[in-house]
């Protein structure tokens, strides 16, 4: 389980019983298991970092896609089959006991709803062979999947599935789950960046700020302010704005992207000590890479920009590290990652700079933000970006991928879960603003 | 056998020779020839200073050691302490030594206990948000300082802009066998080590007895709370810094460790706690350091020959001994007034390098350690486990 299956988890903190459960952690899991979830964590993390090494680093990449590929779905067939991961999962749940004493750590009879495939196959056998009569969700994190989030005996699960976005929906039918099993919710995003469900106060504020500082030259609200005027609730036609802007970078939880911060650095060098960018480095709970990133920053010369145009996210605690992150995305302008889960925070206005994907899901969550075109690959190198950046902000772009991500992308996620889970029933909308 | 054993008895030998001579040459000095007050506008370059104090009970001549910090010659400074509750019978000596120094600043504030962090930097966590200081100095409550030795250390930040300035330890006042064997320890092995790993190879060892810190390049990492679930600070801080781009370095300016009273029981527990987390930190270097106690090494050599090595054995520890005893000569200056520890020298030493191999061993059985009152559990870079850190953990091994 990585960073993108906690953050999936963290914004339905309140709706639950207990708390976040992470399985495989020092409190949850039998001791004999926990071995088996540290050498996958740790394979993934090895394998995620060397990834950018010449021969043996592409190898251990291969061997990464290779295990999560994800099949073309076109032309349309019947993938319901068990693939290679299915019965790998399968063995481990059986034999190795995998999963196998979490029941003890579920209140009773109350829904559970899991981000990470593996604990929910295995509750789910369990819920088959008569152990609990609880609902049984998972929560899909990204645009597209690997067989190996439906069990052997797709048609005849109970496993429910939340889904972030239609092809995925699709996906889940290809694999042979039944359609009643599949709930369009769209992706949890964090509430403290929305506002209401009605009202979408907080996220309106913030992306009407955002479009103004992404627009300094006027060029998308001349095609935009009205249905820009119509959709926030603004009684005249907003302004063009500030002229300094905030980018964020992502640097993933295995801390693979850490050396295009020195290239960024170099480029924005400039801007940042005249006060006309601020960037954000989002470090995720390693120190390592904390370590790495304030390294750069000293290369560079900017240490003195250190909270002032330049902001450190980091905690080792991960929800804490979650909640400062929520925070800063209120004052982002451009979110700069590669296609994780956080593509689908494009819903919140944010235009979605793509570095470069790693893994088949990834890949697909990129061609999903091209889509919506709420997802930019960058025109040029990181070590040119102060150039390019310019030229996307100039000329409308990123805020026109701001604007298609708030209209397109599911905004009500985490409403809609829990209207599910209290009600069980919940509504799918067309309206940008009730989806 | 006999050629591997020599072998290694050479290595040995080498590097202690050059740990010794490089003690000698970077020896304390009675003054450290800082910046001498030369008028009120170079006094101005001096950077206001915090000394953050975390104190748990009385160490040994507690009073004359916070004295020394209240007689320092530098323009602007505080003095901070955080101890557990005001139950603490450092409090009443505290007080006692301020109200003779009403001109410097100082603030005495109770900072609890938190059972899963590292009790002495969730002190350091408080003081450092009641300072005001552009630098911070760490100087643990048994530590004892000459008047010019802040003045040397920001001479050294001043020269270089380091944002951590480390210093070499001398041991110190001993008045018991154990006291002469911990703080010759500390002369030979512990300082040896900071001055030689820093002269030949750059590599900071700092001891958390003193650390300078400038207070922004901490700010980066969020404080010192950054370091609050380890136990070995000091290393980690040194380390942190480095990699993080920060100038790390020493001047070799000493400060005193005031150790008069140890008995073999705190001896060998205070040695086994930092044998431990150096185990944690880095266990390449762990293992090698059984290359610094020759003397052990020599007599598994005469053992496993049935006793042929008796001269080599003689030879080694002679060889030790004198090494040590120009160690203690040239740091030791207090001690080396007093006749006693000169005559129990020769016999201290082999002693000493008994108990440190049976403390050598303790990480391979235990990975608890006791420190201020509890037994904490630790991991790799000396990680403070508890079962309720579970996330923490889960990030930590990856």
């Amino acid at each position: 389980m990585g960073l993108g299956h906690l953050r999936a988890a963290f914004p339905l903190r309140r709706l639950s019983e207990k708390e976040i459960i992470v399985w495989g952690s020092g409190r949850y899991a039998a001791p004999n298991e926990k071995k088996y979830w540290r050498a996958i964590r740790r394979t993934y993390y090895f394998l995620s970092r060397v990834g950018s090494y010449p021969v043996l680093g592409k190898l251990a990449l291969k061997i990464i896609m290779s295990i999560q590929k994800i099949p073309p779905f076109y032309p349309r067939k019947d993938l319901s089959s068990p693939n290679l991961a299915v019965k790998l999962l399968k063995f481990l749940i059986r034999r190795a006991g995998l999963c196998r004493k979490l029941p003890e750590y579920l209140p009773a009879g109350l829904p559970v709803i899991h981000t990470f495939y593996a604990t929910a196959i295995a509750l789910d056998r369990m819920v088959d062979r008569g152990h609990s009569n609880r609902d049984n969700y998972l929560l899909v994190c990204d645009a597209d999947i690997n067989r190996v989030w439906v069990p052997e005996k797709p048609a005849e699960s109970r496993l429910k599935y939340l889904v972030p976005c239609t092809q995925v929906k699709r996906r889940l039918l290809s694999y042979g789950v039944r359609p009643e099993n599949i709930y369009m919710t769209g992706f949890p995003l964090p509430v403290e960046n929305i506002g209401t469900e009605s009202g979408l106060e907080v996220l309106k504020i913030d992306l009407l700020a955002r479009l103004r500082r992404l627009d300094p030259g006027g060029k998308f609200f001349a095609y935009h302010s009205h249905s820009v005027s119509h959709l926030l609730g603004l009684k005249r036609a907003p302004e063009t704005g500030d002229s300094n802007f905030t980018v964020m970078f992502a640097i993933g939880g295995a801390g693979a992207q850490a050396e295009i911060v020195r290239l960024i650095l170099k480029s924005l060098n400039r801007s940042i000590q005249a006060g006309q960018v601020r960037l954000l480095l989002s470090c995720g709970v390693q120190r390592r890479v904390l370590e790495k990133t304030i390294r750069f920053i000293n290369q560079e010369g900017l240490w003195n920009q250190i909270d002032r145009n330049i902001h450190l996210i980091f905690s080792d605690d991960v929800f804490v590290y979650f909640e400062q992150f929520n925070r800063w995305l209120r004052q982002t302008d451009v979110l700069w990652t590669k296609p994780s889960e956080l593509s689908f925070y494009c819903a919140l206005g944010l235009p979605i700079l793509m570095a470069d994907p790693i893994g088949p899901q990834e890949e697909l969550n990129k061609r999903w933000l091209m889509e919506i075109h709420a997802g930019l690959m960058p025109p040029g190198p990181p070590e040119y970006c102060a150039e390019w950046l310019a030229d996307l902000r100039e000329n409308g772009r990123l805020a026109e991928a701001a604007w298609d991500g708030f209209l397109k992308g599911r905004k009500l996620g985490t409403y809609k879960i829990k209207k599910l889970l209290e009600q069980g029933q919940y509504s799918e909308e067309i309206s940008p603003l009730k989806q | 056998m006999k050629i591997a054993f020599i072998i290694i008895l050479s290595i040995s030998g080498v590097y202690l020779f050059i740990m010794t001579f490089m003690t000698i040459i970077h020896r304390p000095r009675r003054s450290y020839g800082g910046s001498r007050k030369s008028s009120s506008r170079a006094e101005l370059l001096y950077p206001p200073v915090s000394i953050l104090k975390p104190i748990r009970g009385v160490e040994d001549d507690l009073e004359a050691n916070l004295e020394s910090f209240y007689r320092l010659d530098y323009p602007v400074y505080e003095i901070l302490f955080a101890i557990d509750d005001w139950k603490d019978k450092a409090v009443e000596i505290i007080k006692r030594v301020s109200e003779n120094y009403p001109r410097i600043r100082t603030s005495i504030m109770a900072a609890g206990h938190h059972s899963t962090e590292n009790p002495k930097v969730h002190k350091l966590d408080f003081l450092e948000k009641q300072s005001y200081g552009r630098l911070l100095w760490v100087a643990d409550a048994n530590v004892r300082v000459e008047a010019d030795t802040l003045r040397s250390l920001v001479d050294e930040y001043l020269k270089n802009g380091s944002s951590v300035i480390f210093s070499p330890i001398m041991g110190t006042c001993s008045r018991t066998f154990a006291s002469l064997m911990e703080n010759t320890s500390l002369n030979f092995f512990t300082s040896g080590n900071v001055i030689s790993l820093w002269k030949l190879f750059s590599i900071p060892v700092v001891v958390g007895k003193s650390m300078l810190i400038d207070r922004l390049a901490l700010k980066t990492f969020g404080g010192f709370k950054y370091f609050k679930d380890y136990l070995a600070e000091d290393y980690l801080i040194g380390k942190s810094f480095q990699e993080s781009g920060f100038r790390v370095s020493t001047n070799f300016t000493w400060v005193s460790n005031i150790s008069q009273r140890a008995s073999l029981k705190s001896f060998f527990k205070r040695m086994a706690r930092w044998a431990r987390l150096r185990y944690q930190l880095n266990r390449p270097a762990y293992l090698s350091e059984i290359l610094l106690n020759p003397l052990v090494l020599s007599l598994s050599a005469v053992v496993v020959s049935g006793g042929r090595f008796w001269n080599l054995f003689l030879l080694v520890a002679a060889v030790k001994i004198l090494l040590e005893y120009l160690n203690f000569l040239a740091v030791n200056a207090r001690d080396r007034g007093r006749l006693v520890n000169h005559l129990l020298f020769p016999l201290m030493v082999p002693v000493k390098d008994v108990i440190f191999f049976a403390v050598y061993l303790t990480p391979f059985f235990s990975t608890s350690v006791e420190w201020r009152g509890g037994r904490i559990r630790v991991g790799k870079n000396s990680l403070i486990y508890h079962p309720s850190r579970h996330d923490k953990l889960v990030y930590e091994e990856a």
